[in-house]
C-alpha cells in the first residue's frame, strides 16, 4: 500500500518551546489516523507544518512520495490536501454557498480576461461556473445542506458550521483530509453524525483522513492506528487497543 | 384569472404595473445560470431599462453647471467602484488613493498630448496606475489596520508630491489636457462628457459586478474573511491582495483621467490626503462591498461636497444658520458650512446604518417585500 | 549646526510625541483611531484663545479652562457617538472619527473664521536659553519640558495608579474587566478625555510656535499618527519614541537634502520600516492560534 503522508523528524519550536520534537509517522492510503494528546502537546503544530503554515524548523514532510517541506499553503493544497481548523475558520460573511465554491477555487478556471463571457449562457465563464456549481450542490446534498445554502455562515449554529467547514473541505476534492478537533463542540447526536459522515466519506471518495480529537470514543472507533502526543515528543503509534492500554498514554492523558 | 380582475381599470392598471416591476417579489425557481446573471428575470431587466433612459436623458432635463455636477459624480463614480473592491470585498485600508487617481490624471493628459490619442492614452495610464496599485500591494500584504493605512497614506502623499514638484509635470502650475476627441468626435460640452462618463462608468461597473460575483470576488472575499482559510484552500493570497491594489488603482487611474478632461485643469492640489479621505468616506457612507453603495456613496458626498453651501437657499434651515450665524458666530454668512454638514452626514449615516446607504436601502426594500405587514 | 537641528528635531517631536501618545491611548484601550484628535486639540486652542483675548483672563486660567473643555469634548466624542455605534468594526469607527474631524473643522471656521490669529503665551519666543552650547528659544524649551512632563505623568498614571490599572485591564480584555467590578464603558470614556487634553495640549504649544488657524492641527496629527505607527501602536513608550525619531530625521532631511521633500520622507522611512517591522519598531504582534 502506498505510503501517502510521511513526516520524517519534523522539529518545530518556537523560541525556547518544542512544540513538536523530531516526530516522524506514516500513513497509508485509505487510512484514518487519529493523532491525540492533552492540550498543548503540539498536535495543530503537527497539522500547521504539514499544511505548509509553519516553517519546520528540521525534517521533513512527503506528500504522495514528494517532498512538500516549506511549500506554502495554497500550493500544498494544489497537490490534494484539505483541512478544517479548530477554530472554525469559515469565511462568516459569505453564504454557504459561497464558502463552498470557493473550496472549488482551484478547479475554477474563471480570469480577468474571460470574465466578460459570465453575461452570456454558453460564455466560458457562465458555463465554468455552472459546472462547478452543479459539483458544489452535490456535496450539499451528501451532508444534508440545503437548508442552510443561502445563509450567511457566521449565522447557522455551530454544528452546522462545523459542517459547512467540512464540506467545504471536501469541495476541493482532496486525496489527504486533516480534520482538527472536528468534534469539539458537537452534541452527542451531532457527533454520531460525524461518524457516520466520516465513514461515508472514506468510503465514497477513498479519501486519507488525518484526525486530532480529544473524544476517545470516536477516536477509537473510527481510526485505523493513532498516534498519542506529549509535550511535542510522540509517545507510540499503534492500533487504538495498543495505544488506550499503553502505560505512558494512560498515565498522561487517559488517567 | 378573469373571476379575480377588478372592474376597476385604475386598480388593474396599478396591478398591471406592479406586477411588471415586481414590486412584490416573489421567490420562484430559477436555473443556475439565471441565478448568476447579471440580469436576473425580466423585471430586473426592465427596472435595468427604465433607469439607462432616466440615466440618458437627464442632459435634457438639467442645466449646463448641473451636469458638470453629474459629470463629476460619475467620475467619483468609477473610482469609488474601484476603491469599494480593494476595501469592501478585500478588507484592505486605502487612505492614499488620490495618488492612483492623480497617476491617471496626469498620464492621460501627457500621452494624449503627444502620442496617442484619448481613448488609448486613458486606458494605459489606467495600467499605469495598476501598476503603482501592484507596487503599493506588496508592502502592504503583511500589513493591516492603522499600520496599512499609514502606510497606504505615505504612499499617497509621496506620489502627489513628487509630481507636484517635477516640472516635467507643471509643478505648481498643473497642466491643462488638449481638446477630447474619442473615436473622431470632438467633445466640448458638458453633455458630451456626460454620455463619455456615463458610458464608460456603466462598462466599469458592469465589470465590476461580474467580478465580485466570480472565482476572483470570492478570492477577494475569501481573504477579508480569512485569509488562512484562504489560502489552505488554493488561493494565492500574495497574488490576490496585489491585484486587488492593482484592480483599484486601474479605477482609480481611469476615474482620474477623465477627471482631468472634465475640470478643464489639473494641479497638484487636486490630489490631496483630503481626496483620499473623501473617496474613503463615499464608499463606507455608501456601503462598503457593494455596487449600489459604491454609486450612492459617491453620489452623496460629492454632492455635500460641491453643493454644501447650497444649505442657505433652503427655504426653513437656510435662514435658520443665517440667524445662528449672526447670533452666536464672530462671522457673517456661512463659511465651512458644507464642512458640517458634510461631517455631521457622515456621523449620522454611519451610525444609524452600519451597512451605509446601501444598508438603508435593503431596509426600503425589505419593507416593500412584506408590505403590508 | 546638527546640534541645532537635532534640538529643533527634538520640539518637533514633541509635538508629534503628544499627539502619538493621545491617538495611541484611545486606540490601546477601544482600538478607535482617533482621526479628530487634531482637530479636537485645535478646538481647544481656540478656546483658550478666547478666553485670552475675548475674556482677558489670565493664562493659568484659559490654560486650565481649555483643559477641562478638551476633557468634556473627548466624553463627549465617546458617549455621544462612539458608543451608539452598532456595528464597531474598524473601518466604520475610523469614518466616524473623520467625519466628527470634518464637521469640527467646519464648525471652528464657521464660528472665528478661518484667518490665522496669535495666541499669547506668557513665554517668549525670541528669548534664548544657553543649553550644552546651542542656543534654544524660550518657547521651545518650554514646549520640550511640558511634552516630557505630561508624558511622564501619563507614564505614571498607568503604571502606579488604580485608573491606570483599570485602562491597561479593560484594554487587554473587556469582558474580564467587567466581570472584576471596572466599569469599563467609563474607563473608555476617561481615556478619551485624557487623549483630548493631551492633544489640547499639543496644540497650545503648538500655536505660538506655527500660528492658530482650523488648518494647524492637520498636519501634525498626520505626522503624529505615522509616528505612532512608527513606533508601534500598542507600545506608548515606543509611540513617543517614534516620534522624536520622525521629528529628528524630518528635520536632519530637510536640511542636508532638501527641504522641498520633508514631509514625505517621514512617510516613506515608515512605509520602508513597516516593510520589515509590520508591528512597527517596537510594537507587539498579537498572533492568532489556529
Amino acid at each position: 500500500m502506498s505510503k501517502v503522508i510521511q513526516l520524517k523528524g519534523v522539529t518545530k519550536h518556537f523560541g525556547g518551546l518544542v512544540a513538536a520534537d523530531n516526530i516522524s509517522f506514516e500513513v497509508e492510503k485509505g487510512e484514518v489516523f487519529s493523532i491525540i494528546g492533552p492540550n498543548g502537546a503540539g498536535k495543530s503544530t503537527l497539522f500547521n507544518c504539514i499544511n505548509g503554515m509553519y516553517k519546520v524548523n528540521g525534517g521533513s514532510v512527503w506528500l504522495n512520495g514528494e517532498d512538500i517541506t516549506g511549500l506554502k499553503p495554497h500550493v500544498v493544497s494544489q497537490k490534494g490536501l484539505s483541512r478544517t481548523f479548530q477554530n472554525l475558520e469559515l469565511f462568516g460573511k459569505m453564504t454557504t454557498m459561497e464558502n463552498l465554491m470557493l473550496g472549488r477555487h482551484l478547479y475554477m478556471k474563471t480570469n480577468l480576461w474571460n470574465l466578460p463571457s459570465m453575461l452570456w449562457k454558453k460564455g466560458l465563464a457562465a458555463r465554468d461556473e455552472i459546472t462547478h456549481r452543479k459539483k458544489v450542490e452535490e456535496i450539499i446534498d451528501l451532508l444534508d445542506l440545503q437548508s442552510v445554502r443561502n445563509r450567511y455562515a457566521s449565522e447557522l449554529p455551530y454544528g452546522r458550521q462545523k459542517m459547512v467547514e467540512l464540506a467545504r473541505a471536501l469541495a476541493s476534492e482532496p486525496s489527504v483530509l486533516l480534520l482538527d478537533e472536528p468534534a469539539a463542540g458537537l452534541n452527542l447526536e451531532e457527533k454520531e453524525e460525524l461518524v457516520f459522515w466520516i465513514n461515508d466519506i472514506k468510503r465514497l471518495f477513498d479519501i486519507t483522513i488525518l484526525i486530532i480529537e480529544h473524544n476517545m470514543r470516536l477516536v477509537t472507533s473510527i481510526s485505523d492506528r493513532i498516534m498519542a502526543l506529549n509535550f511535542g515528543k510522540s509517545i507510540v503509534i499503534g492500533t487504538p487497543d495498543v495505544v488506550t492500554k499503553h502505560p505512558e498514554v494512560v498515565k498522561a492523558y487517559l488517567g | 384569472m378573469f373571476y379575480a380582475m377588478p372592474n376597476n381599470v385604475l386598480l388593474w392598471n396599478f396591478r398591471f404595473f406592479l406586477k411588471t416591476f415586481n414590486l412584490f417579489a416573489l421567490d420562484k425557481r430559477i436555473s443556475y445560470f439565471e441565478d448568476i446573471s447579471l440580469l436576473k428575470d425580466n423585471s430586473v431587466k426592465r427596472w435595468s431599462f427604465l433607469c439607462l433612459l432616466l440615466f440618458g436623458l437627464v442632459p435634457f432635463v438639467l442645466a449646463e453647471y448641473q451636469v458638470f455636477i453629474a459629470n463629476l459624480v460619475l467620475v467619483n463614480v468609477i473610482i469609488v467602484l474601484g476603491l469599494n473592491v480593494l476595501i469592501g470585498n478585500t478588507g484592505q485600508i486605502s487612505l492614499g488613493h488620490g495618488g492612483f487617481v492623480a497617476i491617471g490624471a496626469y498620464m492621460t493628459v501627457i500621452l494624449d498630448e503627444q502620442w496617442l490619442p484619448f481613448l488609448p492614452s486613458l486606458i494605459l495610464a489606467g495600467f499605469v496606475a495598476a501598476l503603482f496599485g501592484f507596487i503599493l500591494g506588496i508592502p502592504a500584504l503583511k500589513l493591516e489596520g492603522p499600520y496599512l493605512a499609514v502606510a497606504t497614506l505615505g504612499f499617497g502623499l509621496a506620489i502627489t508630491t513628487i509630481i507636484g514638484r517635477m516640472p516635467f509635470f507643471g509643478g505648481h502650475m498643473g497642466i491643462i489636457p488638449p481638446p477630447l476627441k474619442v473615436l473622431g468626435m470632438e467633445m466640448t460640452s458638458n453633455t458630451h462628457f456626460y454620455y463619455l462618463c456615463l458610458s464608460i462608468a456603466l462598462l466599469m461597473g458592469v465589470f465590476a459586478r461580474l467580478l465580485i460575483r466570480s472565482k476572483i470576488g470570492r478570492a477577494f472575499s475569501a481573504i477579508r474573511d480569512s485569509d488562512i482559510a484562504a489560502s489552505s484552500l488554493g488561493v494565492n493570497v500574495v497574488w490576490y491582495k496585489t491585484m486587488s491594489f492593482a484592480f483599484s488603482a486601474f479605477y482609480a487611474g481611469v476615474g482620474g483621467g477623465i477627471w482631468a478632461y472634465v475640470l478643464g485643469f489639473i494641479s497638484p492640489g487636486n490630489f490631496t490626503p483630503v481626496l483620499s479621505i473623501l473617496l474613503l468616506s463615499m464608499v463606507v457612507v455608501g456601503g462598503s462591498g457593494s455596487i449600489t453603495g459604491s454609486i450612492l456613496g459617491a453620489t452623496v458626498i460629492t454632492l455635500l461636497n460641491l453643493q454644501g453651501e447650497k444649505i442657505q437657499e433652503l427655504p426653513l434651515i437656510g435662514p435658520f444658520f443665517e440667524w445662528v450665524s449672526a447670533h452666536y458666530m464672530s462671522i457673517s454668512g456661512l463659511p465651512n458650512i458644507n464642512f458640517v454638514f458634510m461631517g455631521l452626514t457622515v456621523i449620522l449615516i454611519i451610525l444609524f446604518e452600519p451597512l451605509g446607504l446601501f444598508g438603508i436601502w435593503l431596509r426600503i426594500k425589505i419593507y416593500f417585500k412584506t408590505w403590508p405587514f | 549646526m546638527i546640534g541645532q537641528l537635532i534640538m529643533s528635531g527634538i520640539v518637533a517631536g514633541s509635538i508629534y510625541a503628544l499627539v502619538a501618545l493621545a491617538m495611541s491611548l484611545t486606540y490601546k484601550s477601544s482600538e478607535v483611531a482617533n482621526f479628530a484628535q487634531g482637530e479636537m486639540g485645535m478646538f481647544s486652542t481656540y478656546v483658550a484663545f478666547v478666553m485670552l483675548a475675548t475674556y482677558q483672563l489670565p493664562f493659568w486660567m484659559a490654560f486650565i479652562g481649555s483643559l477641562l473643555f478638551a476633557f468634556l469634548l473627548g466624553l463627549f466624542l465617546h458617549f455621544a457617538i462612539i458608543r451608539r455605534a452598532k456595528n464597531p468594526n474598524v473601518l466604520n469607527l475610523l469614518i466616524i472619527t473623520l467625519g466628527f474631524q470634518v464637521f469640527l473643522y467646519g464648525l471652528v471656521g464657521w464660528k472665528w473664521g478661518s484667518e490665522q490669529r496669535v495666541l499669547k503665551i506668557p513665554i517668549s519666543q525670541t528669548e534664548t536659553v544657553e543649553f550644552a552650547g546651542l542656543t534654544i528659544s524660550q518657547l521651545n524649551l518650554a514646549t520640550i519640558l511640558v511634552a516630557i512632563l505630561l508624558m511622564a505623568s501619563i507614564y505614571i498614571l498607568l503604571r502606579f495608579t488604580k485608573l491606570g490599572l483599570a485602562i491597561k485591564a479593560t484594554q487587554q480584555n473587556q469582558t474580564a474587566a467587567k466581570i472584576n467590578g471596572i466599569p469599563t464603558k467609563l474607563i473608555v470614556a476617561i481615556t478619551f478625555g485624557i487623549s483630548s487634553v493631551i492633544g489640547a495640549v499639543a496644540g497650545i504649544l503648538m500655536a505660538p510656535i506655527t500660528t492658530l488657524d482650523p488648518n494647524m492641527m492637520i498636519e501634525p496629527m498626520l505626522k503624529g499618527f505615522a509616528a505612532a505607527v512608527l513606533g508601534g501602536f500598542n507600545n506608548l513608550a515606543g509611540v513617543v519614541a517614534g516620534a522624536f525619531i520622525l521629528g529628528i530625521v524630518e528635520n536632519l532631511f530637510g536640511f542636508y537634502v532638501s527641504t522641498e521633500f520633508k514631509s514625505i520622507v517621514a512617510f516613506l522611512i515608515i512605509v520602508i520600516v513597516l516593510y520589515f517591522k509590520p508591528s512597527g519598531l517596537f510594537g507587539t504582534h498579537y498572533t492568532r492560534k489556529v
